[in-house]
């Protein structure tokens, strides 16, 4: 456990506390998705950092056949992920769009008060 | 034997290529693009019902995605090749299978319910995607596999729920989903992420087999615990469940269903595969609970409800809870043989019925709102004279879902009541007392919809969506009628394998590697 | 044979058959009863209008109870509960992440502290 209070893991946190605090505190749709984007770029910068090793070199084949290098598996998962939170911010913001288009607003509770008001 | 040697491959990849597949080939014609999906949706199909039946009579099959030789993949300095491996059990097979009927019956219900609402060629590519990720879902042996294809179900169940882009309500409920479905994602794969740090490998049997409970290893335990219970819609993550299952078109919806149970899926292989049984009796009980709450909530939930859909929305979040109740008192049995193997038995028989039951009732609230139009109870009315096959349905389902004996739900929901019952008798009690007035929701959406004074003239239901709602509707009589052939058969294989952790391990670390 | 119809549940068994066998004796009995009954109903002639308070009513839609107040005694005794549930369920979607969170919390408080 002790190797979590590092300072990479520390700023993964960071990052992680502040996406989830937009997520929960702000109403704008667009803020919220800006906050599960950096949830997403922090669980990144944590699989990145996760390969690290202390003096070691990018892992290139061709650079560093004997030297110890930096492990290149988690950098594979993290290009898969930015790829998938790609895909899903695209989706998002593109209901984001529909949703101003039939609404008029982006406010999250105004939108829940005019759904509940029609459905009554 | 080349065909069953590559059936899981072949399961993830038909539906993948048909999904993409299908847009270029509606622009030669829509006839062509119907008989295209449903020869691939037979296809898999088939190779699911000849997948089950090998590994019912062989054991687990173990199918490598990657070099040919362990050799190959191993580079210097570790002890564990590289590859991706499709693991698919017993209990992997089960739900392959359910996946692939329901895969089938949705194509037969969408083919006309579709062509009305415009874009067709879109819907089934969604819904093709989406069975894709369900089925590589379920049969991966890989944890970030696992997170891949989560992701994939996610984007396209979203897709799907905000399908009808004309309607104001669509597009809010699909930016919930995605926003629930991208942050248990995200957690999920922080859970992926600790574990590979500890064990520098992906592979579940690998990781399985290293596993020793530190506090790391319980981190990452939780976490994924609580993303895939955000995924399964328990409560209090359960708010998206009512949204998406409410706005999505009806075999979106049904796909939907299984999607949820897919989760639930994830859930046991999680906790029984890799963490054990033996260590986790606390998680059961806090699962009993939060199981006990979801059927509760779900059910008063749905009392004051008055959109069709909604309401049986809110009655799938309680029988999820029944589902997660069972698991947690299999977890709490501490993995003896006595009530534990019961109540997994219960639950795994329980997502059998739930899927085909519930998705009965959502493709007749489907055939409703197309003859109708209108999704809101108090304008409907009396609808029993015209669609009087629709009208049987609906009651075979919603009693179905209920518990009512001799149906099928009965039969799981009381393997679920008996062995709950010997963790703690409140929750059992208070589960059948939920189930007796989901009887009476089921009974006033049943007096709403069909009987009283007609309030409004039905259209002509097209065939094709009543020939797929009786097939279901036959399968829950036949289900009903024989309960202890299918657990027998199917249910008991899978739930051994479940429990079976040194097999799912040696299969890999001993024979395939 | 008898051995496939059945299910066991561990403490006991259960067989459909034997329900639905006993089910339609009752359903025979019942019929054998009735005809026992008033030889004079036909249906669908002047005895079966509906008739309330000495007037004949021609609007279907007075006669239908409304879906909303079908089981307005239990949602009215039970009214606390359903405000609150109404409450619970705001739809918005701040509300959604925060009780997500908090199941996350949750399970994270029961997993590390045992």
């Amino acid at each position: 456990m002790k190797i979590l209070l590092d300072l990479p893991y520390i700023s993964c946190a960071l990052l992680i506390g502040f996406g989830v605090y937009a997520a929960i505190f702000k109403s704008n749709l667009i803020k919220i998705v800006i906050g599960l984007s950096l949830v997403e770029r922090g669980v990144n910068l944590f699989l990145v950092s996760l390969g690290y090793r202390e003096g070691a070199r990018a892992p290139i084949f061709t650079y560093a056949p004997t030297e110890n290098m930096v492990l290149p598996t988690p950098q594979a998962l993290t290009l898969t992920s930015i790829v998938i939170g790609l895909a899903t911010t695209a989706l998002m913001l593109a209901f984001c769009i529909q949703v101003y288009r039939k609404h008029g607003t982006l406010e999250s509770d105004r939108i829940a008060r005019k759904l509940k008001e029609k459905s009554e | 034997m080349s065909i069953v040697e590559h059936s899981p491959a072949l399961l993830v990849g038909i539906p993948l290529l048909a999904a993409f597949a299908t847009p270029l080939i509606s622009k030669a014609s829509g006839k062509l693009r119907d008989i295209f999906v449903f020869l691939c949706l037979a296809f898999i199909f088939a190779l699911a019902v000849v997948l089950i039946s090998d590994v019912i009579q062989n054991g687990t099959r173990v199918y490598v995605m990657g070099g040919k030789l362990p050799s190959l993949t191993l580079p210097s300095g570790k002890t564990f090749p590289i590859r991706i491996i499709l693991e698919p059990d017993a209990m992997s097979a089960l739900m392959v299978l359910l996946t692939a009927l329901i895969g089938l019956i949705g194509f037969l219900y969408s083919l006309q319910f579709i062509r009305a609402e415009g874009a067709p060629d879109k819907f089934y590519t969604l819904f093709m995607l989406l069975i894709a990720g369900m089925l590589g879902l379920e049969m991966t042996g890989d944890l970030f596999n696992f997170f891949v294809f989560f992701e994939i179900t996610s984007i396209a169940a979203c897709g799907l729920v905000g399908f009808r882009i004309s309607e104001a309500t669509s597009s809010v409920a699909a930016f919930r989903t995605m926003t629930i479905y991208t942050l248990s994602g995200l957690i999920l794969l922080l859970g992926v992420g600790l574990l590979y740090g500890e064990y520098d490998a992906l592979n579940i049997a690998y990781i399985a087999s290293k596993l020793s409970f530190s506090g790391v290893d319980k981190l990452a335990l939780a976490l994924f615990i609580g993303a895939l219970l955000m995924k399964i819609g328990s409560v209090p993550a359960h708010m998206w469940v009512p949204d998406a299952y409410g706005e999505s078109p009806a075999p979106a919806t049904i796909a939907l269903v299984i999607n949820t149970q897919a989760g639930l899926y994830g859930l046991l292989r999680v906790c029984f595969t890799l963490f054990g049984v033996s260590r986790a009796a606390h998680i059961g009980w806090l699962l009993a609970i939060i199981g006990t709450i979801s059927i509760l909530v779900g059910v008063l939930a749905s009392i004051y409800q008055n959109d069709l859909k909604r309401l049986i929305a809110y009655t799938a979040v309680s029988q999820t809870g029944y589902m997660l109740m069972a698991l947690g008192a299999g977890m709490a049995a501490k993995g003896e043989l006595g009530f534990g193997r019961t109540a997994l038995e219960g639950g795994v028989f329980h997502i059998f019925n739930d899927v085909i039951s519930m998705g009965l009732v959502f493709l007749c609230a489907g055939m409703i709102y197309r003859a109708t139009g209108i999704r809101d109870l108090n304008k409907l009315g009396g609808l029993a004279g015209k669609m009087r096959w629709i009208a049987v349905l609906f009651l075979i389902g919603g009693l179905a879902v209920a518990g009512l004996p001799p149906f099928n739900g009965f039969a799981s929901k009381l393997m679920i009541y008996e062995s709950v019952y010997k963790l703690n008798p409140i929750f059992s009690a208070l589960a059948l007392l939920c189930s007796i007035i989901l009887l009476g929701v089921y009974v006033r959406l049943f007096y709403s919809i069909f009987l009283g004074s007609k309030l409004v003239e039905p259209q002509r239901i097209p065939k094709g969506m009543i020939l797929a709602s009786s097939l279901l509707a036959l399968l829950i009589i036949g289900i009903g009628l024989l309960p202890g052939m299918v657990v027998k058969s199917l249910v008991s294989p899978a739930v051994g394998a479940l429990m079976d952790k040194a097999g799912y391990i040696g299969k890999v670390i001993a024979g395939g590697m | 044979m008898l051995d496939v119809l059945k299910l066991n549940t561990g403490y006991g068994f259960w067989t459909p058959l034997v329900l639905l066998a006993s089910g339609v004796i009752a359903c025979l009995v019942v019929l054998i009863i009735r005809s026992f009954g008033e030889k004079r109903y036909k249906p669908k002639t002047e005895q079966t209008l509906p008739f309330l308070s000495g007037a004949g009513v021609t609007d279907p839609s007075a006669l239908k109870v409304s879906s909303k107040n079908l089981y307005w005694g239990f949602t009215q005794g039970l009214s606390s509960v359903f405000n609150g549930l109404k409450g619970f369920h705001s739809g918005d979607v701040n509300d959604f992440v925060t009780w997500s969170i908090a199941l996350m919390a949750l399970i994270l408080l029961v997993m590390l502290v045992r």
